[in-house]
């Protein structure tokens, strides 16, 4: 949720001119080469990449329809439907499972009200647990919030995400809607033990959970290079 | 052995190594600027000489796979280097501390390889999810080649390499060698059978080296420093420092770099110890392909030979510490899913089987299974084990097969008392 955060638009259709472009930027690797680097900015751009995308790949490229569509389908990263506007990960890997992850899961369901790899229907967050680890075991149990990590996510870490997120999303709406009105939490459900759900009660946990990026600059600050020096000299 | 320095992730002691000036004021690019002094066959004896062992998974070793290479005038085809940054195995995370904290030696690295094997070309094959990571690749060779260390003519040397970052979409199975080739292809990564290897047909049909990154960031001190050098750490057959990468219940989880030959006991103390103070139950020695060790078997000396003769493997080097509060059951569990969400579905057995292994033990676990199911689970593990297309089949085997061999009872009291005693997480 830094600036550097990638919110994905929240678009239907893909333009195809902008599918061209992309493509254009790879003419001068062979085609078969080219073809995930085309995928991967259609799908940053757009969220997904569609039937209508794969023909003009397809023609743009020179390859067959049906082989683009079957790369297309084989990996996980690129989406055949458009997802939420943010993307909520949590890993279940099995780093993570062993400091415990099936309570986070539980937290991010009672409270986004959505499953494992759904969308809010509002199409703001679509939430999707892994049992493939995301590689960063040192910080487990990790959480991947709009491509930020969050380490050593805790109960009440999450909770706090999933505040900052409904801080974002849904104060703005809020002013709009009378005060006290049931469109005020329509969607995202407060923390348990945040009390009364009242607008003010939100906007005032300012105090988010911070990524690790930030994490990982405090700690250099703090006690030079890294979290844990490795250097092996207890022996 | 006191203050050992590491020598592959260097920015545990040096901060900022991921800035070229830093790296080259700390005897940075020197590996490549010794390296072009010599033939293209004197460094990859060296390499030999060193007993280098490949840190992606196989442990074979690095110089005699170079030298499966067919000679360039009876097959005169481009060769390109393939270089395997995909790491997912999960508890493994040290190639991404190396690329994001370290690239220029990885690159160096790379550029040594290339040297020596008479390649122009290099793939960096970087996980889809490690967006930030192929970032920092791709500014670290910017950087390089401002320097003149990457491009046509390096260090007027005569001879050029260029280096492409190829990122990967999500798929474990792309680690696999082949898989990864098909990827590169922009196909399905379907694994390919073998022969021919990718030595001799590899990317787009050529004579192809495939490496870890990890592994090739050695190459850059051996080459300077010499063989016996590096031969001095580790053990007679794991020759070398080695890096772990350790979580679960421990203390200080993290990236280790040590002089290797550690045994699972020094590397906990090293890690600050069992998480809470608790007791050891259980540890993995290289990620979930690995069999689960009991902790008895904690006095292991973790290198190549001495973890596959307890009956599991050094793999990737990702240790896994369990504490008693671990359910053996969950833990096999999770890893099942891990492998029927990444089984490519080529081969029937994988493709099946560990679908059939998430649902036995997911009625286990919650408290449905019967008697017969802890046998039955055996029985598919062991079916899929060596009849698998592809390694990722048989690595879906040993924590489940090494589960019941150590903790039956575990298994039996999820039958008996009908549900999980473990029941916290
Ligand atoms: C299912 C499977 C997944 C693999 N994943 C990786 C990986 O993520 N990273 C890696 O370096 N090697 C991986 N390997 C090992 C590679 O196939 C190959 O042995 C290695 O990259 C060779 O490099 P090395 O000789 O430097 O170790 C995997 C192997 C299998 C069977
Ligand atoms: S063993 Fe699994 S991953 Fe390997 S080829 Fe067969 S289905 Fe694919
Ligand atoms: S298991 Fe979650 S990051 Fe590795």
């Amino acid at each position: 949720m830094s600036d550097q955060a990638h919110h994905y638009a929240v678009a239907r259709e893909i333009d195809l001119s902008r599918v061209r472009e992309i493509c254009d930027q790879y003419r001068n690797i062979s085609p078969e080469e080219a073809l995930m680097p085309v995928f991967q900015g259609i799908q940053e751009e757009y969220g997904f990449v569609n039937e209508a995308a794969c023909y003009e790949v397809a023609h743009q490229l020179n390859l067959s329809p049906t082989q683009v569509y079957s790369s297309l389908t084989f990996y996980w990263i690129y989406k055949w439907r458009p997802g939420g506007k943010h993307r909520l990960f949590l890993c279940e890997g099995s780093g993570c499972y062993t400091t415990g992850t099936t309570r986070l899961r539980r937290v991010v369901e009672e409270r986004l009200g959505i499953g494992a790899g759904e969308t809010t229907f509002d199409g703001k967050i679509t939430f999707q647990p892994f049992s493939t680890c995301m590689g960063a075991c040192e910080w487990s149990p990790l959480v991947e919030l709009d491509g930020e990590f969050y380490g050593f996510v805790d109960e009440a870490r999450m909770n706090q995400l999933i505040d900052e997120l409904n801080r974002q999303e849904y104060d703005a709406a809020d002013q709009l809607a009378a005060p006290g009105s049931d469109a005020q939490y329509a969607l995202v459900a407060p923390a348990p033990n945040s009390g009364d759900a009242s607008t003010a009660n939100v906007a005032q946990i300012s105090e988010r959970a911070p990524s690790l990026t930030e994490y990982e600059a405090e700690q250099t600050a703090q006690s030079g290079p890294q979290p844990n020096s490795g250097n092996a000299d207890t022996r | 052995m006191q203050g050992y320095q590491p020598t592959v992730l260097r920015n545990k002691a040096i901060s900022g190594i991921s800035a070229i000036d830093t790296y080259i004021a700390n005897g940075g690019y020197e590996g490549l600027k010794a390296a072009l002094t010599m033939t293209p066959e004197e460094v990859g004896k060296v390499v030999s000489d060193s007993g280098l062992r490949g840190r992606g998974g196989a442990g074979f070793p690095t110089g005699r796979k170079w030298s499966f290479l067919p000679p360039q005038n009876t097959n005169p085809r481009p060769r390109y280097l393939c270089v395997n940054a995909d790491e997912s195995e999960p508890g493994t995370f040290h190639d991404r501390e190396l690329i994001e904290q370290n690239p220029h030696q990885a690159i160096e690295g790379i550029l040594i390889t290339c040297y020596a094997t008479n390649i122009a070309r290099a793939f960096i094959y970087i996980r889809g999810e490690m967006k930030r990571g192929a970032v920092m690749l791709e500014q670290a060779i910017a950087e390089a080649r401002a320097h003149g260390f990457i491009g046509d003519n390096i260090l007027g040397s005569g001879y050029g390499v260029e280096i492409v970052v190829h990122r990967g979409a999500g798929a474990y199975i792309c680690g696999e060698e082949s898989a990864l080739l098909e990827s590169l292809e922009g196909k399905r990564g379907y694994p390919r059978l073998r022969p021919p290897f990718p030595a001799v047909s590899g990317l787009y049909a050529s004579p192809t080296v495939i490496n870890n990154i990890g592994t090739l960031a050695h190459v850059p001190p051996i080459v300077r420093h010499g063989a016996d050098w590096f031969k001095q750490f580790g053990t007679a057959k794991t020759p070398g420092p080695m890096i772990y990468s350790i979580s679960g219940h421990i203390e200080r989880p993290g990236n280790y770099e040590t002089p290797g030959g550690y045994t699972m006991n020094q590397l906990i103390a090293l890690a600050g110890g069992v998480r809470g103070g608790r007791k050891l139950k259980a540890f993995i020695p290289g990620g979930s392909s690995a069999a689960i060790l009991p902790a008895d078997q904690a006095d292991l000396v973790m290198d190549f030979d001495s973890c596959t003769a307890a009956g599991s493997m050094l793999g990737s080097s990702a240790v896994i510490v369990m504490d008693e509060t671990t359910c053996m059951v969950g833990a096999a569990l999770r890893m099942s899913e891990f492998y029927r969400e990444e089984s490519c579905g080529k081969c029937t057995p994988c493709r099946e089987g560990t679908y059939w292994l998430v649902q036995i033990l997911e009625r286990l676990e919650h408290g449905e299974g019967r008697m017969e199911d802890i046998d039955l689970v055996a029985s598919v593990a062991t079916n899929i084990a060596g009849k698998s297309f592809c390694l990722l089949g048989d690595s879906a085997a040993p924590c489940i097969v090494s589960g019941i061999k150590h903790w039956r009872a575990e298994y039996e009291a999820h039958v008996t008392q009908h549900g999980c005693p473990f029941r916290q997480h």
